[in-house]
């Protein structure tokens, strides 16, 4: 989006509701969502087939390396369907991944249809499944599509037994066979959109209520909300007020997106686009949230909010400090910066006895974890040391009073604690019958309680699970990957708090314990967990000059130790004869490997050591 | 003067300055890159391809005549013939470079002037025709007396050769003679070397390098150990052998001057100290390095196109700082250390005394470890700071 907007507005009338159509695309990762999304925006000629970058949607570096859509985009497709009329379709991209469920849930909440694709040489997903059910929860009108219908191992029947299995709610008759890659047969989706997907209904004359479904920064014209007109009708020069949030701004523009920024006289209901006003800040607005009109002589605000809006809130946390510690004032520039377009994710500064100064985060899961060292470190050019992840844990204590820690470290001393409540999760496993086995072992070594396992056509089976968070942080969704051979999908929501015998396991490396390394766990996985733990630990921790002792320790009881033995050569004893530069280059080579190590005490440790707890047997 | 064709074009703006630097009499060092075999662990710039000799050598005659020139017919004291091979040279080649040699430098102080042989590939005919020719030095890459490791390296001899070539050297009228020995060879124990050591003392060397095997870059050993084939003895073991051995050679006659080598009274290599002390040399051959006043090159390491004058030259021109910090960079590697107050009397000339002072601040810690020794002026490391050197030299890099 190049975000100029300063094209004169289109004189068009406003668009009659009867011929708007606003859907989602559900599916999983390599589905085919995007490439499908490709194909609709060239057959409306949205997009001349010329400009089309592939999987125009995408258009973030990590969003395409990954495949996966972090933020939600909207863009308006003209389509004239076989009845005479032209439609609008207004198509909104949802993010394709667990960490994002409320964005999901509020961009389909700006819908009135979904498109349900399925890859037809693979079948229902555990994260397709959860994004279905959020559209039929949001009351839209679901139909599948079948990709990949052009190849050989293509099972359109099986799939959709599967889905009339899982989702039930799914009307397959209406499904609609393609290969996105190809095109084939794609203008049938375009049909099957208006004939399927009611148009939106609301008062054009009604106070104004529109849904914030998104929103992004950019430079040079502050924060972009993406909107949709539930009520009434928005015009530039007006006065608006983001419900929620409480503040009030004049409103600069209003546009579509086709694919670019297209400005419009007025947006009204059921049509979705853009909406500026001079806001500086992401945090200022809140996705979710109901933009209404300020009280003036000829506009007044609405009643009530559209339902639905919710605080987001981190779920996963850890620390991150610079490996040098000269770079915190850049790490925090670049905190400062990175929120300026990821505003659901939170920072607040942290010391470490062992790490120095840095800042302790909170992620909307392990993916939003990822994705946002990978941004520091790659768009700000930082080395960083990122500690195990953790959650928010809540602390009763004797004296009666309620603390939430989300940092083991912070843990008060034992005899203060009455009890500790972790969260849970239920979590959908979709998976092929060979590897249930494995899985609900998995799942058991991880406290999970089976909820429900069911069979949802001959080879496929989904399991549901209640799941302590803080065990599936701890490297779940890779041991997962790995046991299933990479045939499960895996999603989850947030449960309830629960009660639960933790306690905080201190690592000590020569004696003094680290308190980056602290986790909390289970009483009855802390011998074990220590024990693995200090092992992998003498794994990673280079030798040094000296012995080094690692021990693992629960209050001051050591339940464990190794021991990493002092290092006795290192030495360059080859013939180099007079190759002084090759010998210096190896020196230098040497000596930047021990920069990314962090020094504690004397000791020197590397990033590995603090996600050790990642890579143990659990 | 113009340069001459043969050299590098990078380097002719700097010859009135390399010319300068070449007052003080130099060392050269000759590369002959040829082998009959190539060893399993071979890291150096080596060919077996024949075919190339009599331009290589061509272009070695040209290069010591150019350089010679361009220099002003310096006046050299120390001559080291490596490779590769160049026992393979025959004799009447070997000549050719001898006589180039003494045309285009001042040899009446040569002090030194070391072949580097492979045992298998010399006889008596051949090393008294050597020693004729004025060479007075020969190293024989020994590396073991034990046929089983030695075919594990892929060496072309046995044992029995090895000795054959020393006793065969002796006989030539080389009185210096020294030996290579390596550490961690897959399956070689302590006994075996400390036999071997003492064989090489009975043998009458006067001069021991030692060198552990390190697999920095692919070779065929490197692939062996990969794919589960082999082990190596693991790295304290190693370290063990190597003290074992650094204990037992004074015992033998050879004392320990550098981490790798060990010499008889006055019989240490002077060639190679002149690397540890920066003291100026000159290398020709494909991957030769050369080191002349600021300036550092290395030749072309692909053999065809350095045999063609058209390969690349890598040059570098250190500053006051580099310079100063390769002092203690090489000199720590000697037993007798660096005399830490003249380089800060250098440093102080220099305007770098920051530097110093920083310097002294890390090596603190390696101090107190028990790994470096300041004893009246000089600074060097101890005995389990030569195994442990590398984290104490990086302090300079």
């Amino acid at each position: 989006m190049d975000g100029t907007g300063k094209g004169p507005a289109r004189s068009i009338n406003l668009a009659d509701p009867r011929h708007i159509r606003n859907f989602s695309i559900i599916a999983h990762i390599d589905h085919g969502k995007s490439t499908l999304a490709d194909r609709l925006l060239e057959l409306t000629k949205t997009v001349a087939q010329r400009d089309m970058q592939e999987q125009i949607l995408d258009d973030m570096d990590l969003e395409r390396e990954r495949g996966i859509t972090i933020k939600a985009h909207a863009v308006t497709l003209k389509y004239p369907a076989l009845d005479g009329n032209t439609y609008t379709l207004n198509l909104i991209d949802t993010p394709g991944h667990v960490d994002f469920t409320y964005e999901v849930s509020r961009s389909l909440a700006a819908c009135e249809g979904a498109i349900l694709v399925v890859d037809s040489t693979q079948g229902v997903e555990a994260q397709t499944l959860a994004n279905t059910y959020l559209a039929l929860e949001n009351e839209l009108e679901v139909f599948p599509v079948l990709n990949k219908v052009d190849l050989p191992s293509s099972d359109p029947a099986r799939v959709l037994e599967q889905i009339d299995t899982v989702i039930g709610l799914v009307d397959t008759a209406h499904a609609v066979q393609v290969s996105a890659k190809t095109g084939q047969n794609c203008e049938a989706v375009l049909e099957q959109i208006v004939k399927c997907i009611p148009p939106p209904s609301g008062d054009p004359e009604a106070p104004l209520q529109a849904l914030v479904f998104d929103c992004y920064y950019d430079p040079y014209r502050g924060v972009v909300s993406l909107i949709r007109v539930v009520n009434g009708t928005l015009r530039p020069g007006e006065t608006v007020r983001f419900m929620a949030s409480g503040g009030e701004y004049r409103v600069d523009e209003v546009g579509i997106f086709d694919p670019k920024m297209d400005r419009q006289p007025s947006l009204s209901v059921g049509e979705v686009g853009y909406l500026i006003a001079s806001i500086k800040q992401l945090a200022d607005v809140k996705v979710g949230d109901t933009v209404t009109h300020g009280l003036t002589h000829n506009t007044k605000p609405a009643a009530d909010m559209l339902k639905g809006f919710k605080e987001i809130q981190p779920v996963v946390f850890a620390g991150i400090f610079p490996t040098n510690s000269d770079d915190f004032e850049n790490l925090r520039n670049a905190m400062e910066k990175l929120r300026l377009n990821d505003s659901s994710f939170t920072y607040e500064p942290e010391t470490s006895q062992a790490l120095g100064f840095g800042f302790r985060c909170g992620f909307l899961g392990l993916l939003h974890m990822e994705i946002v060292q990978e941004r520091l470190e790659r768009e700000f050019d930082l080395d960083l040391i990122t500690t195990a992840p953790s959650v928010r844990y809540k602390v009763h204590l004797t004296d009666g009073t309620l603390g939430e820690i989300d940092n083991p470290s912070r843990l008060p001393v034992l005899n203060k604690i009455a009890r500790i409540e972790e969260p849970f999760i239920e979590a959908t496993i979709l998976t092929r019958t060979d590897f249930v086995g494995p899985l609900l072992k998995l799942c058991e070594e991880r406290r999970g309680l089976q909820q429900r396992l069911e069979y949802v056509s001959s080879d496929r089976v989904m399991i549901v699970y209640d799941l302590p968070l803080n065990e599936v942080v701890l490297d779940f969704y890779d041991k997962l990957k790995s046991l299933s051979k990479g045939y499960a999908s895996f999603d989850y929501h947030m449960k309830d708090y629960r009660e639960s015998d933790l306690v905080k396991l201190d690592i000590l490396v020569n004696g003094d314990p680290v308190d980056a390394l602290a986790l909390l766990v289970h009483r009855s996985k802390s011998q074990s967990l220590g024990l693995s733990l200090c092992q992998r630990m003498k794994e990673v921790i280079p030798q040094q000059l000296f012995d080094v002792a690692v021990q693992a320790a629960i209050g001051s009881k050591i339940i464990a130790r190794t021991n990493v033995k002092a290092r006795r050569k290192d030495v360059l004893a080859k013939c180099y004869g007079g190759d002084v530069s090759r010998k210096k280059k190896l020196l230098a080579k040497q000596k930047e490997g021990k920069k990314r190590m962090k020094s504690i005490g004397s000791v020197e440790i590397p990033q590995e050591a603090f996600l050790a707890i990642l890579k143990v047997e659990n | 003067m113009a340069a001459p064709d043969s050299l590098p074009a990078r380097l002719a703006p700097l010859l009135p300055a390399l010319r300068e630097a070449a007052r003080e009499p130099l060392g050269l060092y000759l590369h002959w890159p040829f082998c009959r075999d190539r060893c399993t662990y071979c890291s150096f710039v080596t060919t077996r391809d024949g075919g190339l000799e009599a331009a290589v050598l061509a272009r070695l005659l040209e290069e010591i005549r150019g350089w010679g020139r361009a220099l002003g017919s310096p006046a050299l004291d120390t001559l080291y013939l490596g490779g590769g091979t160049p026992s393979l040279l025959g004799l009447e080649a070997l000549g050719a470079l001898s006589r180039g040699i003494r045309a285009a430098f001042g040899t009446l102080g040569l002090a030194e002037a070391t072949l580097e042989a492979n045992p298998g590939t010399v006889d008596q005919d051949w090393l008294q025709g050597a020693r004729r020719l004025g060479w007075d030095r020969v190293s024989l890459g020994v590396q073991s007396f034990d046929d089983a490791l030695l075919a594990r390296l892929g060496r072309i001899h046995d044992g029995a050769a090895a000795e054959q070539a020393l006793r065969a050297a002796s006989a030539a009228g080389f009185a210096r003679r020294s030996a290579d020995l390596i550490l961690g060879i897959p399956g070689q124990r302590l006994s075996g070397v400390l036999e071997d050591a003492q064989r090489l003392a009975d043998l009458g060397v006067t001069h021991l390098s030692i060198y552990m095997l390190d697999l920095d870059k692919a070779c065929p050993l490197r692939a062996e150990v990969e794919a589960g084939r082999l082990a190596l003895p693991s790295e304290d073991d190693v370290a063990e052998c190597f003290e074992a051995l650094q204990a037992r050679l004074p015992a033998l006659g050879l004392e320990p001057y550098e981490i790798s080598n060990a010499a008889a009274p006055g019989e240490h290599s002077r060639h190679n100290l002149r690397y540890w002390e920066r003291r100026p040399y000159l290398g020709l051959g494909p991957s030769a390095a050369s080191h002349l006043g600021r300036w550092r090159w290395t030749a072309s390491p692909v053999i065809p196109a350095w045999a063609e004058g058209r390969g690349e030259t890598e040059l570098q021109e250190l500053d006051a700082a580099e310079e100063l910090g390769e002092v203690p960079l090489l000199g720590l590697r000697l037993h007798q250390g660096v005399d830490w107050d003249a380089l800060r009397a250098r440093a102080e000339r220099d305007g770098l005394l920051p530097l110093v002072d920083a310097w002294e601040q890390n090596l603190s810690t390696f101090h107190s470890q028990g790994l470096l020794l300041r004893e009246g002026p000089r600074l060097r490391l101890t005995p389990r700071g030569m195994l442990l050197s590398n984290p104490v030299l990086q302090v300079f890099v």
